[in-house]
């Protein structure tokens, strides 16, 4: 590459990843008062021609000789930054997600409490003056959600490198456990048990807030995840484009299969079982709406408990294929990273 | 950048079809359902579609040894990437030729004016000539 390309930015994966999350946006927009499509067979050709669009830039993208930019040898979320960083932009996918799908609008029947005495049949009813009948306004929403995520963010980038570390050495001493040295299901235990306990201190947290936003649904939270990772993961290869090599591909279509997989499955059971609205219902019976607090006992924490390690284990189930997706792509590219990400012990 | 292979080029075409018909089809379908941003947005992305298609494809079929001359009023690398998007370097050579006419690039206004005469029908017959090809019509085009 001569020098005068060097310095160059590569702009392919910032126009990659914003084409596909427009176009994820515009399908959970369709469920909103307005939607742009008037029905969801009329958003077909839509996503066709985008997704058309995409593939031409891809073909072309291929052909061309990458620009050397600022990036450096290294990927472009570092790992002594992924955490706050990865958390934070999460927190704001989250947000816009959960307002796109979750927030109240005409056609849609939200989980709040609003609704509660339809949805839960609490009898005997709560009476109107008890229930918060306004919603606040989505900015308002923004620095909490990333504040959070960046708590998370740190948190899981602080202690999954011990957790993976003691996990190695776990299954060093006892053969048994050496499948959970993978990154795979180490991050998913991670998930769970971590889950847990943030979920059973932020969770009555989070409810007891209590001022009218509706309930995340556990589909929303899953499209959530799956989304943030997939544009990161997205966003690192289209940058790495030319060091990919057939096994990186092939892990990548491998980890986004299963993340689309796991997310539709998520949402199957969701609408079928209603496995959100019984969350709310079951946290909703730990309020105790004439004192505006949660009821005394263990049942506030069982519910944060159990909703804590659903989402965690989603979380980190597709944050592992983040991090073998990372490894793929460092070893594609020299292994000059292999060594940091294997390094989550030290 | 090297040139399009044939097979590239074939995968491109079943691309364009697929994606007129899709426009086509998606465009009917707001007409009739009357959802005025539906049918915008797949209008818009169908054109974007077009264009990215043809500017990137026709990056290989422009090339030129020498410096372009500068002539007052007309901005000639918004002409090139006009023409570049077309695909028509003898259209941009002509319009070249034209414009160092003193009759035609005397002034602004005569020069804008005969670039308008020139380009608007260029890009309509491109397009024409596009959709009836993608769509199988191109026995149309001999007439």
């Amino acid at each position: 590459m001569d020098s005068s390309e060097k310095g160059k930015r590569d702009f392919f994966p910032y126009i990659l990843v914003g084409l596909a999350a427009a176009t994820l946006f515009f399908l959970l927009l369709l469920d909103r008062r307005a939607p742009i499509f008037s029905t969801p067979a009329g958003m077909a050709p839509f996503f066709f021609i985008v997704f058309a669009i995409a593939l031409t830039l891809i073909l072309f993208a291929m052909r061309t000789p990458a620009p050397a930019d600022n990036i450096g040898n290294g990927l472009w979320l570092k790992w002594h930054r992924s955490g706050p960083i990865g958390g934070a932009l999460t927190g704001l996918i989250f947000l816009l997600i959960y307002w796109a799908y979750d927030w109240p609008a005409p056609n849609r029947a939200e989980i709040s409490e609003r609704r509660v005495n339809e949805m839960c049949g609490i009898h005997p009813p709560v009476p109107n003056e008890l229930i918060i009948w306004t919603t606040p306004a989505p900015i308002s929403l923004i620095p909490g959600y990333m504040l959070v995520g960046m708590a998370l963010g740190t948190v899981v980038g602080l202690l999954f490198p011990r957790w993976h570390g003691f996990m190695l050495r776990l299954a060093q001493r006892r053969p048994a456990a050496r499948m959970l040295s993978h990154p795979y299901p180490s991050g998913l235990l991670f998930g769970i048990i971590f889950g847990a306990l943030i979920g059973v201190w932020l969770c009555p947290i989070i409810f007891s807030i209590s001022d009218g936003r509706p309930f995340t649904r556990v589909s929303t939270s899953a499209i959530s995840v799956f989304l943030a990772v997939g544009f990161y993961l997205l966003f690192e290869v289209a940058s790495y484009r030319h060091r990919m090599n057939r096994s990186a591909y092939l892990t990548l279509g491998t980890v986004l299969s299963v993340g689309v997989l796991l997310t539709g499955l998520v949402w199957l059971l969701d609408a079928q079982f209603s496995i959100s609205e019984t969350a709310y219902c079951y946290f909703y019976d730990t309020w105790n709406t004439r004192t505006n607090q949660l009821k005394a006992g263990w049942q506030p924490a069982i519910a944060g408990i159990i909703y804590g390690s659903m989402v965690g284990g989603i979380v980190m189930s597709v944050a592992s294929g983040y991090l073998i997706i990372r490894t793929a792509v460092a070893q594609a590219a020299g292994g000059g990273l292999s060594s940091d990400l294997h390094s989550t012990g030290k | 950048m090297e040139t399009i292979d044939p097979r590239l080029e074939q995968t491109l075409e079943t691309l364009d079809r697929g994606v007129l018909l899709f426009a086509l089809g998606g465009i009917v379908f707001h007409v009739i359902e009357i959802s005025l941003a539906g049918l915008l947005l797949t209008a818009a992305a169908a054109i974007l579609y077009g264009l990215v298609r043809n500017r990137i494809t026709n990056l290989d079929h422009f090339k030129f040894g020498s410096a372009l001359p500068t002539l007052p009023g007309v901005n000639l690398s918004r002409l090139m990437l006009v023409c570049q998007w077309l695909g028509n370097q003898r259209l941009f050579e002509g319009l070249l030729g034209d414009l160092v006419d003193p009759e035609i690039g005397r002034t602004h206004t005569t020069a804008q004016r005969h670039l308008r005469e020139a380009l608007w029908p260029a890009i309509w017959n491109r397009a024409w000539k596009t959709v009836l090809d993608r769509l199988w019509l191109d026995r149309f085009l001999q007439s």
